[in-house]
């Protein structure tokens, strides 16, 4: 009986461990905008898994036949103009750093007084990638 | 038929006819005399402009003169700045800034009327950030900057 009951919590801590680290770290990052700090950060993945229906965050860039236009990132939590923010800029460097972002991305910009994007930063890891195993319905 | 209806029919049809010239003559000679007086308005002005001196104006000139003030006020002191006497390049540069000048006057009016409806569609955005491609880069950043300041602001409801 002994045997049975400890070979039983031993298959079901296998178990349970297993699938933990067969998920690997996950670190999922929502949106914060700091509108004081001028700053804003977030997972592009977090975002558009929230609950919340008006969180997002991302960039993009406008193109011409001679080159980039512009470029601009924006993030939301709320559906008032004073919970979303968005930057843009005209910089070569900035417009480079949008092209290294992708899917799956966290993103972070920040902007000066008169909303122009001063940095914009992107991190691409696996703890912010979704867990591709997890069948959502 | 009797003569004598043949004889009115005729009589009325050459009362039309006459009618109808003589219409038609005046009518010509309005027309002539309006050309003629828009041609001799034109003569007028012509010599209006070419007699007037720098002491004495035309109302035509004063006018030219104010517009060409104004425009010259809101030009970025930074393209009157290059704009030098020796540069053999001025005119075909200030050609082209005035062609940027006047597409930046275009697009800013563009982004004060959709300030002014509250909203912007993506497609009206599309266009307009079209427009804005169109633009040099000083333009494009101030035109950018009340975009998006008044998206920020919640005046413009739109997406970039």
């Amino acid at each position: 009986m002994f045997m049975r009951t400890k070979s039983l919590v031993s298959a079901t801590a296998l178990l349970l461990f297993s699938s933990v680290a067969s998920a690997g770290l996950a670190l999922p990052l929502p949106v914060q905008i700091d509108f004081a700090g001028r700053t804003a950060i977030g997972s592009m993945y977090a975002a558009r898994t929230s609950a919340n229906a008006f969180e997002y965050i991302g960039c993009g860039v406008r193109f011409g036949v001679a080159g980039p236009i512009f470029a601009f990132c924006q993030a939301g939590l709320g559906e008032a103009a004073e919970q979303q923010f968005a930057c843009i800029t005209t910089e070569p460097a900035l417009i480079e750093a949008i092209h290294a972002i992708s899917a799956f991305s966290l993103i972070v910009f920040a902007w000066d007084e008169e909303d122009n994007c001063t940095r914009i930063g992107n991190s691409t890891q696996s703890f912010y990638l979704p867990d591709f195993k997890d069948k959502k319905k | 038929m009797k003569p004598l209806h043949v004889l009115v029919a005729l009589l009325f049809l050459a009362l039309v006819i006459g009618v109808i010239g003589v219409v038609t003559t005046r009518s010509d000679k309005t027309l002539a005399k309006s050309s003629d007086g828009s041609a001799v308005a034109a003569r007028a002005n012509v010599q209006a402009e070419l007699s007037s001196d720098g002491d004495h104006p035309c109302p035509d000139e004063l006018q030219l003169r104010r517009i060409i003030r104004e425009e010259l006020a809101v030009l970025p002191a930074a393209v009157l700045a290059r704009q030098t006497p020796q540069d053999a390049n001025a005119a075909s540069r200030s050609l082209t800034e005035g062609a940027g000048f006047n597409q930046s006057e275009f697009v800013n009016r563009q982004i004060d009327d959709y300030i002014r409806a509250g909203t912007i569609s993506e497609s009206e955005m599309a266009a307009l950030q079209g427009e804005i491609g169109r633009l040099d880069v000083a333009g494009r950043r101030q035109a950018l900057g009340v975009l998006v300041r008044a998206i920020n602001s919640g005046i413009l409801e739109g997406r970039l």
